[in-house]
């Protein structure tokens, strides 16, 4: 926990999400373990935001869920990237480059 | 878009097997946090906490992963009904009881709601009935049927109607065999039937040529009598029936619906009208109905209609006089629904708009009572991460449920007090027969439920949204006073309603005592009356009418059951007749007096005092000069300070025209004697200005408004059945062809005129006890409840050496300060009522001290009685098991 703690900017929860379940199916507790793993601890993602957030994904379609044995041998609620879910995570990560390169093109200008 | 579909659908159908998914998800999140928090060196107990701090309250991540699946808002109201329905089964005495209560209130408004929907809302039976419209003449203020010129007139000239028709009702007599019975007969002008929107069922209506004078030969039969009495014979139409002994030619028959709400009894046979139009006749006495074209709005037509007025006044100026406004549109029940039943109506609609209000104020206090005693399971929800919103919804969930119950048996109970009441009302009122259980009433009865819950759920809500978990958590049910402002609030509000309901109840019971002690003008006691119910074919001229009289009272010279007899055309307290009159010599001397043909032992028999000149004796014929006599309300207005004796009257006369019948004109009648004053019209009203003509003499039109047979009465010698026995020999024996008539004592007709007070009185007595025991109950609940509360408290009071007496005081004082309260507002709702209430009212003023004091007193006896069983209770607490037992 060496960086300081972010907020999440409204709405890029999801699509970190979608990133994580692009590498592979994972259940709810890896999502979250992987997502401040990757990040160095930067983003925290809260039990409160990352099961509604799953439940919205689920819900559009984007991912879908399976009950499967994890490596302690209890049933988990594996999540896993549908083909909507590939093709909204491209269309996302391209229009987060393209705002987040304008936004970084005005802050260096200005 | 699919996807979504069948995940809200799986969302809805397989909620519990969802549920458990979403539980077991979190609790596998959680053990894994734990053993992570564990393996990195952790205690079991301090991984714990950490792990439940990190979830941030379980329900609320559950609640915001329902809410993330986009199905909470129907899923969780069906999560929060069977919740409601749960706590509520555990609890069946509440339940039972909030219910009833509720069932009572509702059915009330369901039952009074029903009257008014079919007598006031409802539109008419017919198809596009918002077309059908009544055509009235407006004269200076008051609605009026039109005359037969101005029938033909309007007829012609306006173009804003389809079709515009009129009718007239008559008892008829119908032979199909041998034997013949009487009918409700209808004679109609040639549209009527395209004005109601029918076509016959079978057969064809009427076609004439001319629009008021159809082929008398011809009737239109109903379907009732076509299968009761016809035998659904198919082939019908051109069937021979005898109609007041006329052969007529069935020409239809009318559709097993038709309703005709202008008329009190169903019909049964339609005939073509025959109607002379004649520009002297000036008598109001035409119903119209039309139907307005299609695209033309009510508005259009009434600016149509009034546009005639004036070319109608240059074309016929005697038919109208300078105060008439003419001609305009009215609705049913403005026409055919007496103001006092529209006031009535509406008074009782209040009336238990109240009552369900007092009934709702007890549920309310139940569910508070209720609330408090769940306040910790409240709280333990409210600590898991329920919003208070969310609380509130599952207050409210239990409110809807139970009002909707009581909604439901409010409507089983309001359909019987419906009936109750259609069958108990004693006045004809239209429409009344068509009283039902319709969308409307359900409607109705649907929305009052729901409102109903929001009340008193709102109100139990409230507190139990607003506490604080920690606080209530913390606290134990000690020290609590059980006193709050809302549950006094909610007995303030009872009683006040209580009191306006006891005040309105207390007034009318005053009007019907004084009303009955009223002393009508004549004698009661022993008097008989026979009717004839129809008018038998064949007395038709006042001649006629005399006749029978004479046939009738001849048999009685000496009879030893019958001590005096006499005839009259209407009884008094009946309805009357009216008609104008001007005083001879004095053509600008008129007025429109009472009118009543008698036999010459009219006087006597009744007991009316003649003041002065003579009584009509046996020399006063059909053929001798006219005489009358007058009461002393007539001679007052007319000779103040003059005897009228000798005087003239001129029948029918109105400034210098006889508007009835030209042939009455001539010397007059002369008054020839002064009777005292009677009441005429009713108990209530002052004595009118009557005139007594004989029947021998009396002018055929007058005898025939009313179209009823003469009245006999007769003061009994003996015994009254032998007295009845004899009346109804002595018709028989008049005329063996009479219908049988109708005995009764001549006091029914007095306790009759009084019907109407006597129906309201007790009516508002019922309601107002109601609302009495229901506020009653609740005061007794919330002081019991009260006292339970506060046993710890009186315990110590009692260890303290506060006595018995101390304590029945300070929980009665607890009970009747808010009641005396509320009886203070109610003192101050009836005054600003008073108004609405003043117009059922006889000799009592809307703010009646001595009322006011007796139902107060009333109230406040009810209220201690009912706050000093707790108050016993709480004496009687033994303060060592009390203290100890916590």
């Amino acid at each position: 926990m060496a960086a300081k703690r972010m907020d999440l900017p409204q709405g890029t929860l999801d699509l970190l999400i979608l990133k994580t379940l692009s590498l592979g199916s994972q259940h709810g507790w890896a999502i979250s373990g992987r997502l401040q793993q990757i990040s160095t601890g930067v983003v925290q993602v809260q039990q409160g935001s990352l099961y509604p957030s799953l439940h919205r994904l689920e819900r559009r379609g984007w991912i879908k869920a399976e009950w499967a044995p994890s490596d302690n041998n209890r049933n988990a609620k594996y999540y896993e990237l549908t083909r909507a879910g590939r093709k909204q995570l491209e269309a996302d990560t391209a229009s987060w480059r393209t705002l987040s390169r304008t936004i970084g093109a005005i802050l260096d200008i200005a | 878009m699919l996807s979504d579909l069948m995940y809200r659908l799986r969302a809805i159908f397989r909620r519990e097997a969802m549920e458990r998914e979403l539980a077991q998800e979190l609790q596998f999140h959680y053990d894994r946090e734990v053993a992570k928090l564990v393996d990195a060196g952790m205690s079991e107990t301090e991984a714990q906490r950490r792990a439940r701090l990190a979830t941030g309250g379980l329900e609320q991540v559950k609640e915001e992963c329902r809410d993330a699946r986009g199905v909470s808002t129907f899923e969780s109201t069906l999560r929060d009904v069977q919740y409601a329905a749960r706590q509520l089964r555990k609890n069946p005495g509440f339940a039972s009881v909030v219910v009833i209560t509720l069932a009572l209130g509702l059915g009330a408004n369901t039952a009074v709601f029903s009257v008014l929907n079919a007598v006031l809302l409802r539109p008419l039976p017919y198809p596009d009935a918002e077309r059908l419209v009544n055509v009235a003449w407006d004269g200076s203020g008051y609605l009026q049927e039109l005359s037969s010129v101005k029938f033909q007139y309007w007829h012609d000239h306006a173009r804003s109607f389809d079709a515009m028709a009129t009718w007239r009702s008559s008892l008829d007599q119908v032979g199909i065999t041998e034997e013949r019975s009487n009918v409700r007969a209808l004679s109609v002008s040639r549209d009527f039937l395209n004005v109601l929107g029918y076509t016959p069922a079978l057969g064809r209506g009427f076609v004439a040529a001319g629009h008021v004078s159809g082929d008398p030969s011809v009737a239109i039969v109903s379907h009732a009598m076509w299968r009761t009495r016809l035998g659904s014979a198919a082939d019908m139409v051109g069937h021979t029936i005898r109609l007041n002994d006329e052969p007529v030619t069935v020409v239809g028959v009318l559709p097993e619906f038709f309703e005709f709400p202008y008329q009190d009894e169903p019909v049964d046979v339609i005939v073509p009208l025959r109607m002379t139009v004649d520009p002297n006749d000036v008598a109001e006495n035409w119903p119209t109905i039309a139907r307005l074209r299609e695209g033309v709005t009510r508005e259009q037509a009434q600016a149509d209609i009034v546009s005639l007025t004036a070319s109608f006044r240059a074309a016929y100026p005697n038919q109208m006089s300078e105060q008439d406004r003419g001609m305009t549109l009215a609705t049913f029940s403005e026409l055919h629904v007496d103001d006092g039943v529209r006031r009535a109506l509406w008074t009782l609609m209040s009336a238990v708009t109240f009552v369900l209000l007092i009934a709702c104020a007890n549920v309310a206090n139940l569910f508070l009572a209720r609330a408090t005693a769940r306040r910790r399971e409240i709280a333990v929800h409210a600590a898991l991460g329920a919003t208070r919103a969310r609380i509130v919804r599952l207050v409210l969930t239990e409110s809807v449920l139970v009002a909707l119950a009581g909604g439901a048996l409010g409507l089983l109970l309001g359909r019987w007090m419906a009936s109750a009441l259609v069958a108990l009302t004693p006045t004809a009122v239209p429409r009344m027969a068509s009283v039902d259980i319709d969308w409307r009433v359900m409607l109705f009865t649907f929305a009052a439920s729901l409102g109903t819950s929001l009340l008193f759920g709102g109100t139990a809500a409230w507190p139990a949204a607003r506490a604080r978990p920690s606080e209530v958590l913390k606290a134990t049910a000690r020290g609590s006073s059980g006193r709050s402002p809302m549950r006094d609030g909610l007995l303030v509000a009872q009683s006040a309603l209580a009191m306006v309901l006891l005040v309105g109840a207390g007034l009318l019971v005053t009007t019907l005592i004084s009303l009955t002690k009223v002393d009508p003008g004549f004698d009661v006691e022993d008097l008989v009356v026979v009717r004839l119910p129809t008018k038998p074919p064949g007395y038709d001229t006042s001649q006629d009418l005399w006749e029978l009289e004479r046939r009738v009272l001849q048999q009685f010279e000496g009879s030893p059951a019958i001590a005096s007899i006499a005839a009259a055309s209407s009884l008094p307290l009946e309805r009357g007749i009216n008609t104008p009159m001007t005083i001879a010599g004095r053509p600008d001397v008129w007025g429109t007096v009472e009118w009543r043909a008698v036999s010459p032992g009219y006087f006597q028999t009744l007991g009316i005092t003649l003041l002065a000149g003579r009584s009509f004796d046996d020399t006063d014929g059909a053929g001798g000069p006219r005489v009358a006599i007058v009461n002393e309300a007539f001679a007052r207005r007319y000779f103040p300070g003059d005897s009228p004796i000798r005087q003239r009257i001129e029948v029918g006369r109105v400034k210098g025209e006889f508007i009835r019948d030209p042939s009455l004109a001539g010397p007059g009648v002369e008054i020839v004697g002064i009777v005292q004053d009677i009441r005429e019209i009713s108990l209530r009203s002052e004595p009118r200005r009557t005139m007594y003509v004989l029947q021998a003499q009396a002018p055929t039109y007058l005898s025939n408004v009313s179209g009823t047979m003469p009245v006999f009465v007769a003061q009994a010698r003996a015994a009254r059945a032998d007295a009845e026995r004899a009346l109804s020999q002595a018709l028989r024996g008049a005329d063996p062809a009479l219908p049988t008539p109708h005995v009764f004592p001549l006091d029914e007709v007095v306790a009759r005129s009084l019907a109407r007070e006597r129906f309201g009185a007790t009516l508002l007595s019922v309601l107002a006890a109601l609302a009495l025991v229901l506020t009653a109950l609740g005061l007794h609940g919330v002081l019991a409840y009260t006292v339970q509360q506060r046993r710890r408290e009186i315990g110590i009071r009692m260890a303290l050496g506060a006595g018995g007496r101390q304590v029945t005081r300070l929980v009665m004082a607890q009970g009747i300060a808010p009641v005396l309260v509320g009886l203070l507002l109610g003192v101050l709702g009836s005054i600003g009522l008073s108004r609405s209430i003043a117009g059922f009212l006889w000799g009592v003023t809307p703010t009646d001290p001595a009322t006011f004091a007796t139902v107060a007193a009333i109230l406040l006896g009810v209220a201690m009685a009912a706050s000093w069983i707790p108050a016993r209770d709480a004496a009687n607490l033994d303060p060592v098991k009390t203290l100890s037992c916590e």
